[in-house]
């Protein structure tokens, strides 16, 4: 694989926590975090995206989400939609449970066009077994100003299909050896990462490993002849089983280590992989992209079982082809700006409603306003959430209703500061249906 | 046909004039259905005006949300069908919660362009035939525009307003209170109303939540219902009781789904009224509302609407809406009584029918003929329906006639 840039990184973490009960039910850290009841893969993607420091060239994404149910292609409509990107992209998706490995391999060969999106939407898969947090990364490839893939590795593997056959109720079976095969075929990796990037491995902090079975990682480091090893394991709290998590996790060590450190992740199951990542110049720019905030919103286990697929999103009728004609307007958020009085319109009208005048032009409106006035709903989302519904006079002109975020900490006020987001509103006609919604002011 | 009808139309004989008005009872009815009440309302109407379904040459029916309730009223043969009406036009209108008192509008158009002679207005809403995910409100969850205002119910849209007055100037909580004091207490005096029973403060303010400052006791139910009113030119009532409609106008001012994000919207009160109540005051003459009005039917979908509807009706000062109602001024024995009815709070709200019965309730006032609920010496009233978000609003003029 020859040597892949990563220029900018776009890192978003949502704010939903667990009920202890829950938490405890499932195995999960109380301190993780998790998407809200209206947030999925696409705004999930959306917000990393939007996390991005420099302005999007890409044409094209590479993607490595869980989807539930929603066509790949609906996350790059509605991206593009909102104008994220400039013109027309392509898109590779890749499995959800794609090992990090392929993921940048496949972006290695994709170039400084793309832009790499890994989602870790753990509940999706099963929410019973849902030990780690959920996040977003965004990726855009060029210069390696933040960090460089270095090299990459890939072997053949079988540890995880001999640590299947053991018995975790009966304890560890002692026939197998799965640590010993483990450090065996993980030094394998890791010896030829040196190998192939000799110069960036001097100053190796370690290894994050993604393997099914719990390791003590210290004991492997001492194997490895590294100063850590950190196991993401489904019993662990970090770094986490998915693709975001384990990258986060390892730029969040190259951040903290600085320019010219390296961290190697370690995938090993079936098949065996890896990728060394070094620190590049501008590394210090991610010191501030992993802050966890405190909860904003917590689930119960009923709502967390449930989450966007509650009752009261009881499939209401929609129009394929009037969102088809409006689509473009509303989501990128294109209204109409009177040539006469300069009145700036939202939805897009062929009309000024102030002078009456015809003769208008498209205006691309602010994401960011002033709360005018709200409303909070008991009756919409009823029985299972109260919507708070807010009309925002946007900076710049024109006006804005709709829904607030889920996961507020507080209801947004008359006056208060406030962007729009992109949110899941319902599934209506068999379609997950996306608008913007209302959430604080950066 | 009776003599009057063969009358010719002059120049002077322009005023139209109300000879007959009735309502059926309003509430919740399994026993009845749409065609029932119509019936109902219709017939009474009739009798009111001594005169036979023969000599209706022309009718209109106020249904605002058909789809919602079987399709009934999605055209005039859902009035022309259960009174036999066959071979006059009939014409159905809708405009939102303001659908009945545009139907009175256009009947009053028709009469003075001398396109009929006795015209009869039907509202109609049969509401209470389907549960809850059958109702007003879930029909406006399930149905409408697939992504803008999605979140949006009756309730929310002016909770919206009150949240904003609250901000600018001052809590109206004692005045939505007031409201729903007042209306109910008028509604315990009104054998038709929906609900009539009086409410305490406690039980006003201690109703369970709909959308931010509104509780289920400031918001008014969905009913079933129908009101009638009978038609003419002056010069043809011969003889009978009248009372002219002065003025009647109608104002759209608004986007249905786009209401909340016009920047003319100062979610203050509505455009629409401010400009119907302007057209209409300007056709009956008036100047000063709050003078020249002895009694009058508001729009109190939610007890803050009538709060703002004072301010837009000219009744008093924008943001001097609380103490209209806090002070009595809009009470029993106050200056200008407002929803003696017990207006959509106590009589229930069957949306096509509500306009019609602001016009009966009116028309009831300055004939005199309103029993416990009468406003001494009403000669004019008026009669105001807002529909939709603030979309549009119908106003109405109506004074009674010597002799009547």
């Amino acid at each position: 694989m020859k040597r892949l840039g990563i220029a900018d990184v776009g890192i978003y973490q949502p704010r939903y926590g667990l009920e202890p009960s829950v938490a405890s039910s499932i195995g999960a850290g109380a301190t993780l975090r998790f998407a809200a009841p209206d947030e999925d893969s696409l705004t999930m993607s959306w917000e990393a995206l939007n996390r991005l420091n420099q302005p999007l060239d890409a044409n094209e994404i590479i993607l490595a989400a869980p989807m539930d149910g929603l066509e790949p292609r609906a996350l790059s409509a509605h991206l593009r939609g909102t104008g994220m990107f400039p013109g027309p992209t392509t898109m590779t998706t890749l499995h959800p449970q794609s090992e990090l490995a392929e993921f940048l391999h496949v972006a290695s060969r994709a170039g400084k066009n793309a832009v790499g999106l890994l989602v870790d939407r753990i509940r999706e898969r099963d929410p019973l077994n849902a030990p780690t947090g959920d996040r977003a990364i965004a990726l855009s490839f060029g210069q390696p100003r933040l960090v460089e893939v270095a090299a990459h590795v890939s072997l053949p593997g079988l540890t995880y299909d001999r640590w299947q056959e053991s018995d975790e109720r009966a304890g560890r079976d002692p026939r197998f050896v799965e640590d010993r095969l483990i450090a065996h075929e993980g030094k394998d990796v890791l010896d030829l990462l040196r190998k192939e990037a000799p110069e960036n491995s001097q100053e190796m902090l370690g290894a994050v490993v993604t393997v099914g079975t719990k390791l003590k990682g210290a004991s492997i480091a001492q194997r490895w002849d590294i100063p850590n090893v950190w196991i993401a394991n489904p019993a662990a709290t970090e770094p986490g089983d998915g693709s975001a998590s384990q990258l986060i996790f390892a730029l969040q060590q190259l951040a903290t280590a600085g320019p010219g450190s390296s961290v190697a992740l370690i995938n090993l199951g079936w098949g065996a992989s890896g990728v060394l990542l070094v620190a590049g110049p501008s590394i210090a720019e991610l010191a501030e992209a992993f802050t966890t905030s405190e909860p904003t919103g917590t689930y119960n286990m009923r709502t967390w079982l449930h989450g966007h697929r509650s009752p009261y999103t009881a499939n209401p009728w929609t129009s394929g082809s009037e969102l088809s004609r409006e689509a473009a307007d509303l989501l990128g958020l294109v209204g109409s700006q009177c040539i006469a009085c300069r009145n700036v319109i939202f939805p897009a009208s062929k009309v000024c409603e102030h002078c009456g005048a015809f003769d208008l032009n498209p205006i691309s409106l602010n994401r960011t306003g002033t709360v005018i006035t709200h409303s909070i709903d008991e009756l919409y989302g009823a029985p299972d959430t109260t919507v708070q519904m807010v009309v925002v006079r946007l900076d710049h002109g024109g006006q804005f209703y709709g829904q607030a975020v889920q996961g507020l900490p507080t209801w947004l006020e008359i006056n208060q500061p406030c962007q729009l987001a992109l949110r899941r509103l319902h599934t209506g006609s068999g379609l997950p249906h996306y608008y913007w919604k209302v959430d604080t002011h950066d | 046909m009776t003599d009057m009808l063969t009358l010719a139309v002059t120049e002077d004989s322009e005023d139209i004039v109300v000879i007959g008005a009735a309502s059926s009872k309003f509430g919740e009815f399994f026993d009845l259905g749409y065609e029932d009440l119509v019936r109902e309302a219709t017939f009474a109407a009739l009798a009111d005006a001594q005169l036979s379904l023969d000599d209706i040459d022309a009718a209109w029916l106020g249904t605002a949300f058909s789809y919602t309730y079987s399709d009934q009223g999605n055209a005039g043969t859902s009035l022309a069908e259960p009174l036999g009406l066959h071979g006059i036009p009939v014409t159905r209108v809708a405009a939102y919660c303001a659908s009945g008192l545009d139907a009175i509008r256009q009947a009053t158009m028709a009469l003075r362009a001398g396109a009929c002679d006795v015209a009869l207005v039907v509202g109609a809403e049969k509401m209470r035939d389907v549960g809850p995910r059958g109702s007003l409100v879930m029909q406006h969850v399930d149905r409408g525009h697939p992504i803008i205002s999605k979140g949006r119910t009756a309730p929310g849209m002016f909770g919206l307003v009150a949240e904003r007055y609250n901000a600018v100037y001052g809590s109206p909580r004692d005045a939505m209170t007031a409201v729903a004091m007042k209306n109910h207490q008028y509604g315990s005096l009104n054998p038709r109303a929906h609900f009539q029973k009086p409410v305490t403060v406690d039980q006003v303010e201690k109703a369970p939540r709909l959308s931010g400052l509104i509780g289920l006791l400031d918001a008014c139910p969905t009913t079933d219902g129908a009101s009638a009113v009978v038609l003419t030119r002056a010069s043809n009532a011969g003889g009978r009781r009248t009372a002219t409609i002065r003025g009647v106008a109608m104002s759209n001012d608004m986007g249905y789904f786009t209401a909340q994000y016009s920047s003319r919207f100062d979610f203050l009160g509505f455009e629409s009224t401010r400009s119907a109540a302007n057209l209409a005051y300007a056709q009956a003459g008036i100047t000063d509302p709050f003078h020249e009005i002895d009694v009058a039917e508001v729009h109190d979908c939610f007890t803050i609407t009538e709060v703002v509807n004072y301010e837009d009706l000219g009744f008093c000062e924008r943001g001097e809406g609380r103490e209209f109602v806090t002070g009595g001024v809009s009470g029993p024995g106050g200056e200008l009584p407002v929803n003696t009815s017990g207006g959509l709070k106590a009589c229930g709200h069957p949306i096509g029918a509500t306009g019609v019965r602001m016009m009966v309730d009116v028309v009831d006032q300055v004939w005199g003929r309103a029993g416990d609920r009468q406003v001494v010496g009403a000669r004019t009233g008026l009669a105001h329906a807002l529909g939709g978000p603030g979309s549009l609003a119908c106003v109405a003029i109506v004074s009674a006639n010597e002799g009547s």
